[in-house]
């Protein structure tokens, strides 16, 4: 016997329910009716002997429901009772239904969405070998009060990785990309050097052949290379026999000695693995810091305990190299933090915002089952009177709404579906969005939807589940009580719903508003130069082919000209500088005769360009000259500055012929200014203009270059024959990301782009809702008070004053919602100044505009129902009763 | 309204109805559900006043835990009846749940009488 024979009674009961209703019901009646003949044959008249009978007996239906109960898997057949019956239910209001679906499934697909991002950045731990005690080492100057900190120099690396003892290892990465010379002319490929260790620590074994080996981390070793996955399939055709393959790479053959799994992207961009030769003289470089360092904590080392340390060393060192490192010491970041910090309040911002949607949506998915309950009220007073327990009714009433909820979630899933591959896809490439590619709905996000599903389905049932079991049955089981206290708590509910979706939605529409007018203002930022007719290209160089200072001037100068002499060229001209991508050379400098504290050198945007830049680009100078012929290796090093660094440091004085020191590339040297130029903003629309200084490439050729082409036609149509150009000078020289100054903007304010364009979506569907919650509620007024309209209208009221009545019920409603969002808003939005450019948190006219707007739309809203309500016949409302 | 539809369910200890039926069922042999009613009431002289119907859901449990079988049979006046019977399982269980409330009532009684 036991469980397992009365789960095959219950199976069989299962199979004969309606012959077991159909028995117990006989049964209960032959009980009934012998009771009744005994107290007849007791001298009871008919009348009383059943009522008696029926006393004694208690509440049939009931104790037909608990015997039956007996047999269900209770709990389980009960919901699923309860569950066709929330069918049905929904199924006879179709349109009641799919509207509350409609907006659940936007909300929950907008939050679905929203937080499978932040699952895939913020929440998962990054992709490597016990992550957690990751760190990156940062070099940090005391002057920097913003929070700023910059890579490592490489010897502070070496001295770093050799002093320290908190760690179980340190190792550094920096990039480098390497020049694949092919049949077509040669390509760049995107990627970085690592140090020894540095895969090991992070836990990456290749996919395909074998990592790297101590002696190939020297300058004298065969070049060996890893792949990227991506790199692999996409460059190479997946070939599978890549491993072992030689390639004519930064002009030296280069065995590709392995492939690397698709999940590993450290960083992000790169495409192959270098290993850094530790012997070289970049290691003695102090004065640029562009190395990414990251250790790994030794067990039991706190962060603190480690970066106490390394502050204690970064002193030292200090005092050590005070021309380099005077002023700055070493801080330590979690690495997930250096990865994801950037966008995480941008994130949460709009995970905050997917809430309030969502908030929106059960506040009026809340009304309407409210208005509906008052049409349900007859059912469920008869199922109250039939015994019922209210909390089986309410039970009943939640059942419906989860249901609707988890309809509503199955859409808003397939919506966040294709929101995320929507999102993905419009986000552009050059936009540094850290794992981008992990994003994807897992496990997590599933359960966080059905989650949220199941408390959206309480949180906007439960509030009309009690109202509506909460009847004076007497009064509602009447046909033609309509208006009862009950209904007035009903009214007073719905109209605080209203308000509170009113407020949110205010507060939705001000972040948005913001954000737009911040966009705006970002787009119409005057850059300084003329961006039209304007072409970008990446030239990395081929350093190993002109190691030489002159060797490099000598092959930029002919790169100008060759480009130069196309017919649809106007004029062309390099720069060290990467336009439009936030990139900076940053150099220290002093002005002759102003010693500054070691401590509190000025720092300096630094470009070495060609002398027809400024042409090209159409900066205006404003004082002095050009660089010119005269301007070459031998002769006075020169400078041009900026207007915001000739205010600056000569605000009273000519600084024609002053002389600013840099350390250039380790050398102590001095340059002449010979010119000051109109501040121009190149490496990002948002950054506020800097000091910047220019140095002529003839006298101090960068590395690296990016080519700056003024064409006489469109822009874009030039780049084959500028190309072209570029490797008839030299064949293996790969041009990269060949862009039009337009393009390089747009992506530039990718990211700005991509949190307006969300959260204007977010607020437009609170707004929707908002209107569509509005007009439900005055439509029901508006059929409730039909009688008393009748009355006014039959007692002289004109259309205008019903028009009136109506929307100043409304209105009331709609100002409280205001007022309250206004608060919020005013409170809410100054977590989104770091979102915003040149526009206040508390931008006075945002907040004028948008509860404007709200108060029009809400207007609107409410104007079909209350003219509805002037067409109202004064006969027929009479006699509606 | 709802709050006079909730009276007192019965005046029986909590438990105890299972019990009573198990105990009338065994004295009376094969029995339908009003004479088990009326045989409680009678024994126990009004004094145990079952809400008559609830005896229909405990015979249904007690069914599922088959300690009562039941068959439909016809009534002294020739109407159809659920007869029900006592099962071997259903008298260990009766001799189990007496001993159980005997050994309470003494332990009541004994409390009461030195107080």
């Amino acid at each position: 016997m036991g469980k397992l024979a009365q789960l095959w009674r219950r199976l069989l009961f299962f199979l004969r329910g309606e012959k077991f209703d159909r028995e117990l019901e006989e049964e209960m009646r032959f009980h009934l009716d012998m009771r009744i003949e005994r107290n007849i044959a007791e001298g009871m008249s008919p009348e009383e002997a059943r009522f008696d009978a029926m006393r004694r007996f208690g509440n049939r239906t009931k104790l037909h429901e608990e015997s039956r109960e007996v047999w269900l898997f209770s709990q389980l057949d009960r919901l699923a009772q309860d569950l066709r019956y929330g069918v049905r239910v929904l199924g006879r209001n179709p349109l009641f239904s799919s509207v509350a679906v409609l907006a659940l499934a936007l909300g929950i697909g907008a939050n679905t969405a929203i937080f499978s991002v932040v699952n895939a950045v913020l929440l998962r731990p990054l992709p490597f070998r016990d992550p957690d005690g990751l760190v990156m080492l940062r070099a940090v100057n005391v002057k920097a009060t913003d929070g700023s900190s910059m890579g490592a120099a490489p010897a502070d690396f070496y001295d770093w990785r050799s002093q320290s003892q908190s760690f179980e290892q340190i190792a550094a990465e920096t990039g480098g990309g390497v020049t694949l010379s092919g049949a077509e002319g040669a390509e760049m490929i995107p990627g970085s050097r690592f140090s020894e260790g540095l895969l090991e620590m992070l836990g990456a074994r290749p996919f395909m052949g074998r990592s790297f080996q101590p002696g190939e981390f020297r300058s004298t070793a065969q070049p060996v290379l890893l792949l990227s996955h991506r790199a692999w399939r996409g460059r190479f055709g997946g070939d599978p026999d890549i491993v072992g393959k030689t390639f004519p790479m930064n002009g030296r053959a280069t065995t590709v000695i392995g492939v690397m799994p698709p999940d590993f992207r450290h960083p992000d961009f790169a495409e192959v693995w270098t290993p850094m030769p530790e012997d070289s003289g970049e290691m003695r470089i102090r004065t640029s810091r562009y190395f990414s360092v990251i250790g790994r904590l030794k067990e039991g080392v706190s962060l603190e305990q480690a970066e106490a340390e390394m502050a204690t060393l970064g002193a030292r060192l200090s005092e050590q190299y005070p021309e380099s490192n005077a002023g700055w010491t070493v801080r330590l970041v979690p690495l997930k933090e250096q990865v994801v910090g950037n966008i995480r309040p941008a994130l949460l911002i709009l995970l905050g915002a997917a809430g309030f949607v969502l908030l929106v949506a059960c506040a009026n998915v809340a009304n309407m089952l409210l208005s509906r309950s008052a049409a349900r009220r007859k059912e469920i007073s008869l199922r109250l009177a039939l015994g019922a327990a209210r909390s089986r009714v309410v039970r009943q009433l939640l059942t419906e709404s989860i249901l609707l909820s988890s309809v509503g979630a199955a859409l808003g899933l397939g919506l966040a579906y294709w929101g995320v591959d929507a999102l993905t896809a419009l986000v552009p490439e050059s936009m540094n969005f850290p794992r981008l590619d992990e994003i994807r709905i897992d496990g997590r996000v599933l359960g966080f939807t059905v989650l949220m599903s199941f408390l959206t389905g309480v949180g906007f049932g439960l509030i009309p589940a009690l109202q509506a079991s909460k009847q004076d049955l007497q009064g509602s089981l009447k046909e033609n009580s309509a208006r009862t206290s009950a209904d007035r708590g009903l009214q007073r509910t719905r109209g605080l719903l209203i308000v509170s979706e009113i407020a949110i939605t205010l507060l939705l529409l001000t972040g948005a508003g913001l954000l737009i007018k911040s966009f705006v203002r970002l787009q119409e930022t005057d850059p300084g130069f003329r961006e039209e007719n304007l072409l970008a290209l990446n030239i990395g160089t081929p350093m190993r082919k002109y190691p030489k200072e002159d060797q490099r001037a000598a092959y930029y100068k002919q790169l100008v000209e060759r480009v130069g002499a196309l017919p649809e060229v106007e004029s062309a001209a390099l720069t060290s500088g990467a336009p439009m991508t936030g990139f900076d050379l940053v150099f220290e400098f002093s002005i002759e005769g102003r010693d500054a504290r070691p401590d509190d050198v000025p720092q300096t945007v630094y470009s070495s360009i060609s002398p027809n830049y400024f042409r090209t680009m159409g900066i205006p100078l404003l004082a002095g000259r050009e660089f010119d012929e005269r301007d070459v290796a031998g002769s006075p090093f020169v400078t041009l500055i900026n207007e915001t660094m000739a205010r600056r440091f000569f605000p009273d004085e000519d600084p024609l012929g002053k002389r600013v020191r840099i350390n250039y590339l380790g050398r102590p040297t001095m340059l002449e200014i010979i010119g000051v130029v109109r501040d121009a903003r190149q490496s990002a629309l948002s950054q506020k203009t800097d000091i910047e200084m220019y140095t002529s490439y003839q006298q101090a050729p960068w590395f690296s270059t990016h080519m700056l082409v003024r064409t006489r036609t469109a822009p874009a149509g030039a780049s084959t024959s500028v190309r072209r150009a570029i490797q008839s000078v030299d064949k293996d020289q790969a041009v990269m990301d060949v862009k039009t100054m337009d393009e390089l903007i747009s992506e530039s304010v990718a990211q700005p782009r991509l949190y307006t364009w969300l959260l204007s979506v977010f607020a437009s569907i609170a707004l929707v809702l908002a209107a569509v919650g509005i007009y439900g509620v005055m439509s029901y007024t508006v059929a409730q008070r039909t009688h008393e309209i009748g009355i006014r209208m039959a007692l002289g009221a004109q259309v205008g004053d019903i028009l009136g009545m109506i929307v100043r019920q409304s209105l009331s409603l709609v100002f409280a919602g205001v007022a309250l969002g206004l608060i919020g808003a005013a409170a809410l939005t100054r977590i989104m100044s770091a979102l915003l450019y040149d526009v206040s948190a508390t931008d006075p006219a945002t907040f004028a505009a948008i509860p404007l707007l709200l108060i029009a739309v809400a207007l609107l809203a409410s104007l079909i129902p209350a003219r509805r309500a002037t067409k109202v016949d004064p006969l027929t409302a009479l006699r509606y009763e | 309204m709802l709050k006079s539809r909730t009276r007192k369910k019965s005046e029986l200890l909590p438990g105890t109805l299972d019990m009573l039926i198990l105990k009338t069922l065994e004295q009376g042999g094969v029995m339908h559900g009003y004479a088990i009613a009326d045989r409680i009431r009678q024994v126990s002289e009004d004094v145990l006043q079952v809400e008559e119907g609830s005896l229909y859901p405990a015979l249904q449990r007690m069914q599922l835990k088959e300690w009562v079988a039941s068959d439909w049979g016809h009534s002294a006046n020739n109407r159809r009846a659920r007869y029900y019977r006592l099962t071997p399982a259903g008298k260990k269980q009766l001799q189990q749940e007496v001993s159980e409330f005997d050994r309470v009532m003494s332990a009541i009684l004994r409390v009461i009488q030195t107080a």
